[in-house]
C-alpha cells in the first residue's frame, strides 16, 4: 500500500461519512470518541440485537427496539432507553440514552432499577377507592369513570360555590415544568402546594435575592475550583449529571472542595473535605470572603458593573459620598469580623485550614463553580443565608455566568410554552400562602396540618401527587390526624405509581405510570447550555411507529396505570362539561375546536412552535418534532450560553425608555414574545406602567438580571423594606442547633442526607436499589460513643423535644464528634400484611391522649410472588422513620423547615424495638407555636399593601388584584 | 459543530490522517459488524462476532499487553500512557491504552494540529502549533512505536480476511506518521542479555511477556500448535491453554514453540526498515528460539 492509495481510503472515507450523514446516521458510533464506548448507536435502535443473558451458555438472540424516555425517580430527569423486546412487546431493561445532553448516555442505579418499578408485583395496577374507615385498609377496586365523576362533581361544587380555597394539589416529583399549575389555572384556583419548602427553599432563597433566579447552575466540567456545600458529587440531587462533569473536571485537575459534616462519598473524592459544626458554613464562608476583600483579590470591575452597590450606599450609608472606591471602604469593614480564627471557632475547623481553602477558591478567579442546595441550606435556621454568602464569593470574584463559574438555573433551563397558557388565578389559598410568612420562597406545605387545625379552614379536596408528607414531611403524626378527620379533609386522592404511608389514609387511590408509562417534558439546569427531554410511555411510542393508533395511555400500560396529562384533561372536561365555567377551553384541541386535547396535538403542538431549531432539525431528517423527540428523547437547544446580563437590548425594545435610579431601564415597550417560560424574578414597573427592561452599565444598556434593581443585589432592598433590613446583606445566622442553643447534653442530628441508590419513598419497591441500602443507622463518633456507653449494632434512643426514635448505632469516625447523622429514605411501614414490600415493617399506630406511638409489628420477610426475587430478600431491617419526631421548624424569611434537630441520644430501654417511635403532639404544638414567634408578618411589615414582594417568584402566581393584603381577621 | 463534522473543503494531510485514524479506532472498538466505514477501509463483510473475537480474545490490542514486564492489562504502563492523555488535557477513560483510544487520540491531535495551522496568527498560536507537533511525536514514538508494529505485522498474519485489510491500512498510515514527526530520538533499550536461567524458572510467565520474549502469541496460534501436535485444546485464556500444552507435552510443544519464535524474528526483521523498534522485537524472539532449543535438548 503507498501513500496514493492511503488517499484513496481518506477519499473513501469522506465520501462515505458524507452518505451516511445524509440519512441522518452516525459514521462514527462511538459517542465517547477517545474511549471505548458501550452505547448502542442510533441507527440501530430500531433493530438492536443482544444475546439473551438468562438463556446463557446458549446464544439466545433478542431483538428490541430502543424506545427513549426520561428517568422519573430523582429532579434531574437523565436520559434512558427502554430496551422492548420485539417478541414479547416488554420492556426488559432500562440503559441509559446517549442523545441526552445532561445525562450522555450514563445513567446512577436508580435509572435502570426503573425495571424493578414497572414489573413490581405489588404495585398499584387499578384506581382504588375507601371501603372502611380511613386508614382502614379496607379497598374496593373502582372504574376510572367511577373516580373522575366523584372528583369532577366535587371540585364543580366547590368552583360554583366560590370555595376555592378548599381544593389543593400537593405535589411531589415534579412531573412537567408548570404542567399541573396550569392545570390549577384553569379551574381558577390557587392550589398548587409543592413539597418545596421541606427541600430547597432556603438554597433557592440565597439565589433568588441575588440574581432573581433561584438555583445556581454550577459548569463544573469547565471550573479550576469546585466548593460543595453538601454533597452532591455522589449523594446530592443531581447526583448523575453534576457527578460525571465534576469527575470530568477534576481528571482535568480541578481542585474539589467539600464542606459536609459528614463523611459523605463526595467527601472521599475531595481534596479538601472539611467537617464543620452543622449550621457554621456560613461563619466559613463569610471568612472566605474577608479574606477575598481584605486580600483585594475580588474583581472589582465586576462587582462595580454588576452590583447594586450604589443603591447600598443610598440606602445604608447616605452620609458617604456614593462611589464605588467609597463602597470598597465600606466592603472592606462589613465582613472583617469574619477572620478565620472566628469562623474556627464556629465549625471548629483548623484556621489555617480556612485559610488555606480560602486561597484556593480565591485563586479559582472566575473559574470558580460553587453549589448548595439542601443540606446546610435546608438543615438550619437562616439556612438561606448560608447559600445567599455561597454567592456571595462568586459575586466577588466575578465568577457568575462564566466559564467554569456559576450560572443562575433559568439561563440554563428551557421550559417551553405549551399549547394553553390559562390566566393567573384571582384568589390567593392562605393555607399555602398564610400572611406569616410574606417572603417565603414556597408554599408553607409542611404546616397544613397545624393551619386546619386551627379550624379556620378546610380542605374539600386534597390530591397528593407523587408525594408522601405523612413519611417525608416533619411531624407525620400531625399529618395523619387531618388525614383521618374528615371535618377537615373531605376527600383524599393519592396519585401514585406505588402504595405510600399517605395513600393509606386516601379516600382514592389512583395509579399513575413510571418514567416509561407517562408523557412529560424536563429541562434542569446541569451545565452551561439549554435542553428539553421527553418522558414517554414508550410502549405507546413503539406501537405508535409499528402503525398502531393509540389514543390512550392505558390501553398500553399495565392494568389500568394512567398517565397524568391524560387524567388531568379528561378531569378537567368533567368538572367543566359544557365549558360554561371557562375552565374545558384550557383542555381543547386547537386543531379541533370543540375536541379533547390529545397529549400528540399537546406535543406536536410545543416541538412545532416553541422549541427553536427542533422543527428545522426534525425536517432535515425528514421527520416531524414529535417523531424526532419520540425517537431520540432528548434535543439540546443550545451550549454555551453565556453571560446573558451582558446581552444588548435592541433599539425597538428601548423605544421610549426612561432611566431610573441607579441606571434601571424602563420601557412602555410590551416584553417580546419568547417561547421559554422559564420561571424567573419578575421586577416591578416603574410609577408610569413601564417595565424594567436593562441596566445602564457604563453607558450601555445592557439586560441585566431579573431583580428590582436590575443587578447582582449584594444589598436587597426587598429583605429591608419587608422588614430584615438586619438580613439585607449577605450574612450570617446562628442557627437554632448552634451551639448557644443547645440543652446539655443535646447534640445535633442531620437528618437530610441522602443516599445515592434512594429516593425518598419513590424508590421503595425497586428491589435492586433496596438490596443495596436499605436501612438507616445512627452515625455516632467513637468518642460519643463511649462517653454513653454505645457499642456498634446496639439500639439507641434518640430523644427530639416531641418525641423519640429507636435506631441501631452505627459508631464511626465518618461523623463529627458531638454530631450524630441519620439517613433519609429509609423506615418505610405498613398498616397491614395486605401488601408486601420489601422495604416496609408492618406496624400499628396507638394514640393514647395524643401521645402516640408507632410500634413495629413484624418486619419484612422474603415471599412468594409472580417476581421469584422477592423470595430471596436476605435483609429485615429497614430502619426506623426518624422524620415523625422532627417538629416543624418554619423559617421565618424563606418559609424553609429546618431540618437539623437538636437530640439527646441514650441507649435503649429494654423493651425499646427497633423502628419504634414516640411522639407527643401537645409538644409538637408547642413547637410550632415556639418558631411562630419569630415571624415577622405581612402586616406589620407590608410596606405596599401587598401580601408579598410581587417580584418574587412564586409558583402559580395569582392576578395582581389577589396579592392585595385583606383587612386582618 | 463537533469534532468529526469538519469541513471536507480542504482534505490537508493532518485532516486526512486523522480522518483515517478514527476510521481505524472505529473499526478496533468491535462495536458493529461491517459498515460503510469499514468498507472504505477497504475491508470486507463481516459479523460484530467476528471482530470481538478477533480483537478481544484472539490478539487484545493494549499497549500494556506489549510493553509490561508481565504481560498483563494495566499496571505502570498503562498509568504512563493514561498520563499522557492528561498532560495534553484529554480524557483518559477506561481503556487509554487501547489501540482504538490510541488512535482516536491520534486522530484527535491530528484535527487539532489542522485547525491550527489553518489560523495561524499569533506567536501563541505558533508555540501552540509546535508544542501540539511535540505531543503527536510523543504519541507517536514514545507510547506506540515500541509496540504497535509488532502487533500489527502479527495482527495481519492471524486476522482473517474481511479483518486484514484493516492491518494493511493500520501499518501503511502508521508508517506514515513516522515518517512525518521530528524525532525524538529516543534512546533504544540495551540489548537482551541470555534469557535462560528465567525461562527455565517461568517459562510460561516469559513466553507470554511480550516485551520479555519478543514473542507474540495468539489463541489462533496456540491453536495451530495443538492442532500441528494433535493435543488437545482447553477453553481458557492463553496463559492457561499454554500452560496445559505443556503440561501434556512439554518437549513437542517447545518444538512448536521455537519454530514460531524462529518465525515471528524473521517477520519482525523484515519489517525492522520501516519500524527500527521492530529489530528488538527480532533479536528477543530469536534469542527466546535459541533458549527454547537449550530447554528442548535437556
Amino acid at each position: 500500500m503507498s501513500s496514493e492509495s492511503l488517499d484513496e481510503v481518506s477519499r473513501r472515507l469522506f465520501a462515505a461519512k458524507e452518505e451516511v450523514a445524509k440519512r441522518g446516521e452516525t459514521f462514527y458510533q462511538g459517542p465517547s470518541k477517545t474511549h471505548l464506548s458501550a452505547h448502542p448507536p442510533f441507527e440501530h435502535w430500531n433493530n438492536w440485537v443482544e444475546f439473551d443473558s438468562k438463556s446463557w451458555p446458549k446464544k439466545v438472540t433478542r431483538r428490541f427496539s430502543l424506545i427513549p424516555t426520561t428517568c422519573f425517580n430523582c429532579e434531574s430527569a437523565c436520559g434512558l432507553l427502554a430496551y422492548v423486546d420485539k417478541d414479547s412487546g416488554s420492556v426488559r431493561k432500562f440503559e441509559g440514552n446517549p442523545e441526552h445532553p445532561g445525562s450522555r448516555g450514563k445513567n446512577c442505579a436508580k435509572g435502570p432499577a426503573t425495571i424493578n418499578q414497572i414489573t413490581d408485583p405489588d404495585r398499584i395496577l387499578y384506581p382504588l377507592k375507601r371501603a372502611g374507615k380511613r386508614g382502614e385498609g379496607k379497598w374496593e377496586r373502582v372504574s376510572w369513570d367511577e373516580a373522575l365523576d366523584e372528583l369532577a362533581g366535587r371540585i364543580r361544587k366547590a368552583l360554583l360555590e366560590e370555595r376555592k380555597d378548599e381544593i389543593i394539589c400537593h405535589i411531589g416529583r415534579p412531573g412537567e415544568d408548570g404542567y399541573t399549575e396550569r392545570v390549577l389555572a384553569s379551574w381558577g384556583v390557587d392550589g398548587h402546594n409543592s413539597h418545596t419548602n421541606v427541600c430547597s427553599s432556603a438554597g433557592r432563597a440565597g439565589w433568588q435575592y441575588w440574581a432573581g433566579m433561584d438555583r445556581p447552575s454550577a459548569d463544573f466540567a469547565n471550573a479550576d475550583v469546585i466548593y460543595l456545600i453538601s454533597s452532591h458529587l455522589e449523594t446530592g440531587h443531581y447526583f448523575n449529571p453534576h457527578a460525571q462533569r465534576i469527575a470530568d473536571a477534576k481528571a482535568r485537575g480541578a481542585k474539589l472542595i467539600v464542606l459536609d459534616t459528614r463523611l459523605s462519598n463526595t467527601a472521599t473524592h475531595a481534596d479538601y473535605w472539611l467537617s464543620p459544626f452543622p449550621g457554621s458554613e456560613g461563619a466559613i464562608n463569610l471568612a472566605i470572603a474577608n479574606h477575598i476583600i481584605k486580600s483585594k483579590l475580588y474583581d472589582a470591575e465586576f462587582i462595580r458593573c454588576w452590583w447594586n452597590w450604589e443603591e447600598f450606599m443610598s440606602e445604608e450609608r447616605p452620609e458617604i459620598e456614593c462611589t464605588f472606591s467609597n463602597f470598597e471602604n465600606e466592603l472592606q469593614s462589613l465582613y472583617s469580623a469574619f477572620t478565620f480564627d472566628y469562623a474556627s471557632g464556629e465549625s471548629g475547623i483548623d484556621a489555617s485550614i480556612i485559610g488555606e481553602i480560602a486561597g484556593v477558591i480565591a485563586g479559582g478567579k472566575t473559574k470558580l463553580a460553587s453549589h448548595i442546595w439542601r443540606s446546610a441550606a435546608a438543615g438550619n435556621l437562616g439556612g438561606w443565608q448560608i447559600s445567599r454568602s455561597t454567592v456571595l464569593i462568586n459575586a466577588l470574584l466575578g465568577a457568575i455566568a462564566t466559564e467554569g463559574g456559576t450560572y443562575p438555573n433559568a439561563w440554563n433551563k428551557f421550559v417551553p410554552r405549551p399549547i394553553h397558557m390559562p390566566p393567573h388565578p384571582n384568589v390567593w389559598n392562605e393555607l399555602s400562602w398564610p400572611t406569616e410568612y410574606p417572603l417565603s420562597m414556597n408554599e408553607m406545605s409542611f404546616l397544613l396540618p397545624h393551619l386546619l387545625k386551627e379550624g379556620k379552614r378546610k380542605l374539600d379536596v386534597y390530591f397528593t401527587r407523587v408525594y408522601n408528607p405523612v413519611w417525608t414531611n416533619p411531624d407525620g403524626m400531625a399529618w395523619i390526624d387531618v388525614l383521618t378527620n374528615e371535618s377537615m379533609i373531605n376527600c383524599v386522592v393519592s396519585l401514585t405509581p406505588t402504595w405510600n404511608e399517605t395513600s393509606y389514609f386516601a379516600d382514592f387511590v389512583l395509579p399513575m405510570g413510571h418514567a416509561s408509562e407517562r408523557h412529560d417534558l424536563a429541562s434542569y439546569e446541569q451545565y452551561d447550555g439549554e435542553w428539553v427531554a421527553f418522558r414517554q410511555p414508550v410502549l405507546r411510542a413503539m406501537r405508535t411507529a409499528a402503525g398502531e393508533k393509540i389514543t390512550d395511555t392505558r390501553q398500553v400500560n399495565p392494568g389500568e396505570v394512567w398517565e397524568e396529562n391524560e387524567f388531568w384533561i379528561e378531569l378537567s372536561w368533567r368538572i367543566d362539561p359544557d365549558g360554561a365555567l371557562g375552565v374545558r377551553q384550557y383542555h381543547e384541541s386547537k386543531k379541533e375546536p370543540g375536541q379533547k386535547l390529545t397529549v400528540d396535538e399537546y406535543y406536536s403542538y410545543i416541538f412545532e412552535n416553541s422549541v427553536p431549531g427542533l422543527p428545522e432539525k426534525a425536517d432535515s431528517l425528514g421527520e416531524t418534532p414529535l417523531e424526532f423527540m419520540r425517537k431520540r428523547g432528548a434535543y439540546e437547544i443550545s451550549a454555551k450560553v453565556g453571560e446573558r446580563h451582558k446581552e444588548e437590548i435592541s433599539d425597538a425594545e428601548l423605544e421610549g425608555s426612561v432611566i431610573g435610579r441607579f441606571g434601571r431601564v424602563y420601557t412602555p415597550v410590551p416584553k417580546p414574545y419568547t417561547t421559554n417560560i422559564v420561571p424567573q424574578g419578575d421586577p416591578d414597573p416603574d410609577e408610569e406602567g413601564r417595565r424594567p427592561v436593562g441596566v445602564l452599565v457604563d453607558g450601555q444598556i445592557l439586560r441585566g438580571f431579573p431583580t428590582p434593581s436590575g443587578r447582582l443585589e449584594f444589598y436587597s432592598k426587598t429583605l429591608s423594606d419587608w422588614g430584615w433590613r438586619d438580613q439585607a446583606l449577605p450574612g450570617y445566622i446562628k442557627s437554632h442547633i448552634h451551639p448557644d442553643n443547645l440543652a446539655p447534653g443535646e447534640m445535633p442530628l442531620i437528618s437530610t442526607f441522602r443516599l445515592p441508590v434512594q429516593i425518598h419513598t419513590r424508590s421503595a419497591n425497586s428491589k435492586w436499589l433496596d438490596e443495596i441500602a436499605h436501612t438507616n443507622p445512627l452515625w455516632i463518633h467513637p468518642s460519643d460513643a463511649a462517653s454513653k456507653g454505645i457499642k456498634e449494632g446496639e439500639l439507641v434512643r434518640v430523644n427530639s423535644e416531641i418525641g423519640y426514635f429507636v435506631a441501631k448505632a452505627w459508631v464511626t469516625e465518618g461523623i463529627r464528634p458531638g454530631v450524630v447523622a441519620c439517613s433519609h429514605h429509609m423506615g418505610r411501614w405498613k398498616l397491614s400484611n395486605g401488601n408486601n414490600s420489601p422495604m416496609m415493617r408492618t406496624v400499628s399506630l396507638e394514640n393514647n391522649s395524643g401521645k402516640k406511638r408507632l410500634i413495629p409489628k413484624s418486619d419484612p420477610t422474603p415471599y412468594e410472588s409472580s417476581d421469584p426475587d422477592t423470595a430471596r430478600f436476605w435483609w429485615n431491617d429497614v430502619g426506623v422513620h426518624q422524620n415523625l419526631i422532627f417538629p416543624v421548624h418554619p423559617d421565618p424569611v424563606s418559609g424553609m423547615h429546618c431540618w437539623h434537630q437538636a437530640v439527646k441520644v441514650e441507649k435503649a430501654q429494654p423493651s425499646d424495638r427497633l423502628g419504634e417511635v414516640f411522639v407527643d403532639s401537645a409538644k409538637s404544638e408547642e413547637a410550632y407555636k415556639k418558631w411562630q414567634s419569630m415571624i415577622r408578618d405581612a402586616y406589620s411589615v407590608t410596606p405596599n399593601g401587598s401580601r408579598r414582594p410581587r417580584w418574587l417568584m412564586r409558583p402559580l402566581k395569582p392576578s395582581h388584584e389577589a396579592f392585595k393584603l385583606e383587612p386582618r381577621g | 459543530m463537533t469534532l468529526f463534522e469538519e469541513s471536507v473543503s480542504d482534505i490537508s494531510w493532518l485532516t486526512r490522517s486523522s480522518e483515517i485514524a478514527f476510521a481505524l479506532a472505529e473499526v478496533a472498538e468491535a462495536r458493529t459488524g461491517s459498515t460503510p466505514l469499514s468498507s472504505a477501509l477497504g475491508m470486507g463483510e463481516y459479523e460484530k462476532s467476528d471482530v470481538t473475537k478477533f480483537f478481544l480474545f484472539d490478539l487484545p490490542p493494549n499497549a500494556s499487553i506489549y510493553l509490561s514486564d508481565t504481560g498483563n492489562l494495566g499496571g505502570e504502563t498503562y498509568d504512563t500512557i493514561a498520563g499522557f492523555y492528561g498532560v495534553i488535557g484529554a480524557d483518559p477513560g477506561t481503556q487509554a491504552d487501547h489501540i482504538s483510544s490510541l488512535f482516536s487520540l491520534l486522530g484527535y491531535i491530528l484535527l487539532s494540529e489542522a485547525k491550527l495551522a489553518n489560523s495561524v496568527r499569533e506567536e501563541n498560536d505558533l508555540f501552540r502549533n509546535t508544542a501540539i507537533a511535540r505531543a503527536r511525536a510523543v504519541l507517536v514514538e514514545e507510547h506506540l512505536l515500541p509496540w504497535l508494529p509488532a502487533y500489527l505485522v502479527r495482527a495481519k498474519e492471524v486476522a482473517p480476511p474481511s479483518i486484514a485489510p484493516w492491518t494493511s491500512v493500520a501499518l501503511e498510515f502508521f508508517a506514515e506518521q513516522i515518517d512525518n514527526i521530528d524525532s525524538l530520538e529516543v534512546l533504544n533499550a540495551p540489548g537482551v542479555a541470555s534469557v535462560d536461567d528465567r525461562l527455565d524458572r517461568d517459562l510460561v510467565e516469559w513466553l507470554m511477556t511480550p516485551a520479555s520474549s519478543g514473542l507474540i502469541l495468539s489463541n489462533s496460534d496456540l491453536s495451530f500448535i495443538a492442532r500441528e501436535t494433535g493435543l488437545g485444546k482447553r477453553v481458557g485464556g492463553r496463559r492457561f491453554i499454554l500452560k496445559n500444552l505443556l503440561d501434556t507435552d512439554k518437549a513437542t510443544v517447545l518444538v512448536a514453540i521455537q519454530a514460531l519464535a524462529g518465525k515471528q524474528s524473521e517477520l519482525f526483521a523484515a519489517h525492522a526498515k520501516t519500524f527500527a523498534s521492530l529489530q528488538q522485537w527480532s533479536l528477543k524472539a530469536h534469542l527466546t528460539s535459541s533458549s527454547v532449543s537449550k530447554l528442548i535438548g535437556k
